[in-house]
């Protein structure tokens, strides 16, 4: 498993934000899907080591995170973009990108081409040269994910990767999912369950700190009826998943 | 690290600006305390008090703004002993801005010349470097800005009793115990900070 998480719990002050969580995943594109406050934007920060668990197990990429050795083994072959980021608004986008590139200590010779291959999967190589703070905020977005994918993670964890992206880019980001999903574990948090329906293979839903569902896109779908609410079927099923965990 | 990834890293840290600002922060320190400890209607080197408070002060906060990324989470889920590189931050800042301030001073280093110029040079950096872990480097330079100028304004008794401890911004070099509290911000904030950086 490349993600292995087990009786997970994360409190801030006496809030429990994270309940004893289970959850497996695999290479593949899994979605990751609950209301506000489920404990997503948590879950996905002690997926990339920056927030510490209060207690359960997490193994990633195979091995439990005992020590100095084990985390930089990890955070070599880890992509993350956070829900929000900041970024050096005087440094071009092939600088971001490149920056990133070297914190990820790849080796200096491989840079210069994964740098311009993250930002064509992105579809920002035209813009390469342009300054951060002069990008719309939906390529800003797209530069994120770019530094995400640089390295070619392993894992890979995008908070809401699909925020302020238009149609047509929402469109070619989920072929991207795709196409990353061949060699690496993607985690997508997302709030678009038709992103999950389109894009992922494995679908997770949070409530309460908990896994509340664990399955396939269609199985999702297939948990809700005429009577819940929703436009579609998967969304439907999402309410109905809700609903009954509950009760 | 490589030569181009060393300069993307000072560039992120916005080290450039530091090191203009530096310059004039030094420039000025210099211009100043030779005139103001040259005016005959003052006392001489003892005149260069708001020199020795702050110019240090000035490059503390000048500090302030390399002691964190844009983006403090991002940057720490990368592989890169941070400690290490905090470390070597806030270290070699503290010594390049003391070593330029020092030298300002060095024609008359013992009243309030270089040696009170060090001090407060650590003292600063040291709150300063506290102050980000604490409530992160945007706002890091608020508590030394305010602590210095609070004592300013209160005008201590100069090589007094206790105002050796908590004025020691303004005291002279030759009072012992002026050294004490600004080496022990120094080590606490140097301590806090490569520990665990600056609050994202």
């Amino acid at each position: 498993m490349t993600v292995a998480v087990e009786e997970l719990t994360v409190r801030y002050g006496r809030r429990v934000v994270l309940n004893g969580l289970d959850l497996a995943l695999d290479t593949g594109v899994h979605g990751l899907l609950g209301p506000n406050g489920a404990g997503k934007t948590t879950l996905m920060r002690v997926l990339a080591t920056v927030a510490p668990p209060n207690g359960g197990g997490v193994r990633l990429l195979g091995s439990a995170i005992t020590g100095e050795k084990e985390l930089r083994a990890v955070r070599r072959q880890l992509g993350y973009l956070p829900q929000t980021f900041g970024f050096y608004p005087r440094f071009t986008v092939r600088e971001f990108v490149e920056y990133f590139a070297w914190l990820k200590e790849m080796p200096a010779a491989r840079i210069p081409v994964a740098v311009d291959r993250a930002l064509e999967r992105v579809g920002l190589l035209d813009r390469a040269d342009d300054r951060m703070k002069t990008l719309s905020g939906g390529m800003q977005r797209r530069a994120g994910i770019a530094q995400a994918i640089v390295n070619d993670p392993r894992l890979l964890l995008l908070d809401e990767p699909t925020a302020g992206l238009d149609p047509e880019q929402r469109v070619a980001f989920r072929s991207l999912l795709r196409e990353l999903g061949v060699d690496a574990c993607v985690l997508v948090s997302t709030h678009l369950v038709e992103d999950v329906a389109v894009a992922c293979e494995r679908v997770s839903l949070v409530d309460g700190g908990r896994l509340v569902f664990s399955g396939t896109p269609a199985q999702l779908a297939a948990a809700g009826g005429d009577g819940d609410a929703g436009d579609s079927a998967i969304e439907r099923g999402y309410t109905a998943v809700l609903r009954a965990a509950r009760a | 690290m490589t030569a181009r990834a060393l300069r993307l890293h000072l560039r992120a840290r916005g080290v450039p600006r530091f090191g203009a600002g530096l310059i004039l922060v030094t420039v000025f320190a210099g211009v100043a305390a030779q005139w103001l400890a040259t005016r005959p209607f003052f006392d001489g080197p003892g005149a260069r008090v708001p020199v020795v408070a702050l110019a240090p002060l000035l490059a503390a906060l000048l500090l302030a703004g390399t002691l964190a990324g844009a983006d403090e989470s991002l940057e720490r889920v990368t592989p890169v002993r941070w400690r290490l590189v905090r470390a070597a931050h806030v270290g070699a800042a503290t010594v390049l801005v003391a070593l330029l301030l020092a030298a300002t001073g060095l024609h008359d280093p013992a009243v309030y010349g270089s040696y009170a110029l060090v001090r407060n040079t650590l003292g600063c950096t040291g709150l300063v470097a506290g102050a980000a872990v604490l409530i992160g480097a945007r706002l890091a330079w608020l508590p030394a800005f305010a602590y210095v100028v609070t004592v300013y304004g209160a005008s201590p008794a100069r090589d007094g009793g206790w105002e050796n401890l908590w004025a020691w911004p303004l005291q002279p070099s030759t009072a012992g115990w002026s050294w004490a509290p600004a080496l022990a911000a120094c080590a606490a904030g140097a301590v806090l900070y490569v520990r665990w950086g600056a609050r994202g």
